[in-house]
């Protein structure tokens, strides 16, 4: 069978234990699975056989309305296998296991996602912001942040003693 | 004797502030020393923060064209170009021969003017003066060729959703052709004032080791990763426009270490001017712009695209809900994540290695502050 | 022809002739720093490859005595904002500026230091860098053309040069 067939049965086996679901979006595969799942999802899809998708490229947020979402994107450096991974999270309470002990370069990532959007990376072994300075109050990329005017922002920020 | 040179020593906590004479930027580091060895670095960015993930989501498709300009500066109409493949994929939208052709080249071009500056002040990080300015006199020509097609010389904006905005002027094709002639030459005088310096050698060679475990693990994509001994390029492993009907061979090293990494840039270099020749021969006549409707408006979906920056891996997912403007931009800069590393290849080392590893990485704050 | 003017010219060529200069104190220590800035390096953006760019083989900055860029702000006399300066930076920017002794200058390099640039409305961004300090030339582009930036020097040179003509438009006289 082709890689693509190979890799659609190994990931409708894997939907099949976690409760996710699967579509086809523009030549990826898209896996949906809830939050809590993520850990048990990632590693298997890191150790399929014969198409193991172990070259983590991004972890994304996305502020549907009324859930966010934590989108990986997986490849592999020895093969063609796509595919795209979708952990949908609670909005109120936006806590997710992080993955860093499955590669560690989702640590800059997963704190990018905290600084923008507030999602709690439970285990990441140094959660703090990375882009915005460390008082800001807010996540910015939230659909409901509203900017502040530029008569606010204007205003010097009181620099910290350890900046 | 390392028990002399530790004892009595306290761990001494050195600010490499935003504000200093390398030319990466605003970038901070914090590094733990004891004597004069590297035992912890925190890097610390965010000085040059813009936004534009939000602001993405206040302007039309075709109004955030310039915005992708300003992520990677030195490689600006390479970052067009990403931006522009992932909505044509989005709307399924076909681009003419002839903007695919000169979208190439353009990218060619880019990618030596990137990996000049980067010559530049990678010398200029070791205090080589002169190996500063021979790079920014040849990048010169290439700024040239730049403004012919589009009238600016560093950000171009000169690509649109289904081509290219303007077609180059008459001068444009003696001028490319005196350039390809020149740059074999040129780029052995690089080699002889930079890499080919025993000082340079002794400074680079062994230090800074990313072995290729650590490299995989780590997400680094680009020509730090081809230094480490994996062979791979998003332009074969997954080729975008129409790079598979190029022949160009992708060069690996083995090394892992800050000489290497050196070196496969001026490897790629030559790469990219076999492209250009090709591109420059096969070229048809056309049209430079598809037939796109007057308002860009695609259809619910989400695509993930991804090219072969200078720097490392540059790639946009865009959600699309159905109106002119985006969902969700998110940009997966090379760079950002290849700063991951640093922990990697410095600890252990002197603060002099430290810089030159650094060097190495080729950082541009750009692309890694978004 | 003014007549006034006129005699005055014929006079002091009637000294050089003779080796002699007249002049006032004022006037010799203008010329002096307004013939050599000593830039600090306050590159943040885009804006300083065009800046690094002005300083290289083609464009040479270098002829009018403006290439010698100090990293350390003591030793220099005008610090040239190039790129976008955030929230996150604009107390460093004061930090530099208040480090440097006077006479001192500000040059805005670029549409994003003048007045916030393509970024103005981010959640992240300042409108402009003469919020925070005092600006003397303002430089528009994106990014401006190395050409630009000598011409925006040469302003800033007579600016210096004739302190009586810029006196009078900043308290509206």
């Amino acid at each position: 069978m082709g890689n693509k067939e190979v890799l659609r049965k190994n990931v409708e086996e894997l939907a099949s234990r976690v409760n996710g679901t699967v579509e086809e979006m523009l030549d990826y595969l898209v896996l949906t699975v809830k939050a809590p799942y993520i850990t048990e999802t990632l590693t298997a899809a890191k150790n399929f056989k014969e198409t193991p998708c172990d070259f983590l490229h991004d972890i994304a947020g996305v502020d549907k309305m009324d859930h966010f979402e934590v989108v990986y994107h997986l490849t592999s450096l020895r093969g063609p296998q796509k595919l795209r991974v979708k952990a949908i999270v609670d909005r109120e309470n936006p806590v997710i296991d992080s993955v860093t002990r499955i590669w560690p370069g989702a640590n800059f990532m997963e704190r990018e996602a905290y600084d923008m959007f507030g999602i709690q990376f439970k285990g990441h072994p140094n959660l703090k912001r990375i882009y915005l300075w460390d008082d800001f109050e807010g996540f910015p990329l939230r659909k409901d942040y509203v900017t502040e005017p530029p008569e606010v922002r204007n205003i010097m920020r009181v620099r910290r003693a350890d900046e | 004797m390392a028990d002399i040179l530790t004892e009595g020593t306290e761990e001494l906590l050195l600010n490499m502030g935003p504000q200093h004479p390398s030319m990466h930027g605003v970038f901070r580091m914090i590094v733990h020393l004891q004597g004069e060895t590297v035992t912890g670095i925190e890097p610390k960015i965010g000085y040059l923060h813009r936004g534009l993930e939000k602001l993405a989501e206040s302007r039309t498709y075709a109004q955030f064209i310039p915005y992708t300009d300003r992520l990677d500066y030195l490689a600006s109409p390479h970052n067009n170009m990403a931006y522009c493949q992932a909505v044509e994929k989005l709307m399924g939208i076909e681009v003419p021969e002839r903007a695919e052709y000169l979208r190439i080249i353009l990218a060619e071009l880019a990618r030596i003017a990137s990996h000049q500056v980067f010559i530049a002040s990678a010398a200029l990080d070791m205090a080589g003066w002169t190996a500063w300015g021979y790079p920014f006199r040849d990048r010169e020509r290439i700024l040239d060729l730049f403004e012919m097609v589009s009238g600016s010389r560093l950000t171009v904006n000169c690509m649109r959703i289904g081509g290219i905005s303007h077609e180059p002027l008459p001068e444009f094709w003696p001028a490319l052709e005196s350039f390809l002639a020149d740059m074999p030459e040129k780029l052995e005088e690089y080699y002889n004032i930079y890499l080919g310096n025993e000082i340079a050698q002794a400074r680079m060679k062994k230090i800074g080791i990313l072995t290729k475990e650590k490299a995989e693990e780590l997400s680094i994509t680009g020509p730090a990763l081809r230094a480490s001994g994996v062979q791979y390029d998003v332009r074969k492993a997954e080729p975008y426009g129409i790079y598979d009907r190029f022949d160009f061979d992708v060069p690996v090293l083995y090394g892992c270490d800050t000489f290497d990494r050196n070196l496969i840039r001026f490897m790629e270099i030559n790469e990219s001017l076999k492209i250009i020749q090709q591109a420059v021969r096969d070229i048809p006549e056309g049209p430079i712009m598809a037939k796109v409707p007057k308002v860009i408006k695609p259809p619910v979906g989400e695509v993930y695209h991804r090219v072969e920056n200078p720097k490392g891996e540059l790639g946009f997912y865009i959600v699309s809900n159905g109106t002119t403007k985006p969902e969700r931009v998110k940009i997966r800069s090379g760079t950002f994540v290849n700063l991951q590393c640093l922990n990697e290849i410095a600890v252990g080392t002197y603060v002099q290695d430290l810089i030159a590893s650094f060097a190495s990485l080729d950082a541009v704050l750009g692309e890694v502050d978004k | 022809m003014d007549v006034a003017k006129e005699k005055e010219l014929r006079e002091a060529e009637a000294l050089m002739e003779k080796n002699v200069l007249l002049t006032t104190i004022d006037k010799v220590l203008n010329w002096g720093r307004g013939h050599s800035f000593w830039p600090v390096t306050f590159g943040l953006a885009c804006c300083a490859i065009e800046m690094m760019a002005a300083g290289g083989p083609r464009v040479d900055i270098s002829r009018f005595g403006y290439e010698v860029f100090r990293a350390s702000p003591r030793h220099a006399d005008v610090m040239i904002v190039a790129g976008t300066c955030t929230r996150k930076m604009a107390p460093l920017l004061r930090m530099i500026y208040d480090q440097m002794p006077e006479p001192k200058w500000v040059i805005a390099m670029g549409s994003c230091a003048s007045a916030g640039g393509p970024f103005a409305d981010s959640y992240s961004m300042i409108t402009g860098v003469d919020k925070i300090v005092p600006v003397d030339v303002y430089i528009p582009g994106c990014p401006p053309r190395p050409e630009s930036l000598i011409y925006g020097l040469l302003q800033l040179q007579y600016k210096v040069n004739h302190p009586d003509k810029v006196r009078l438009l900043k308290h509206g006289k």
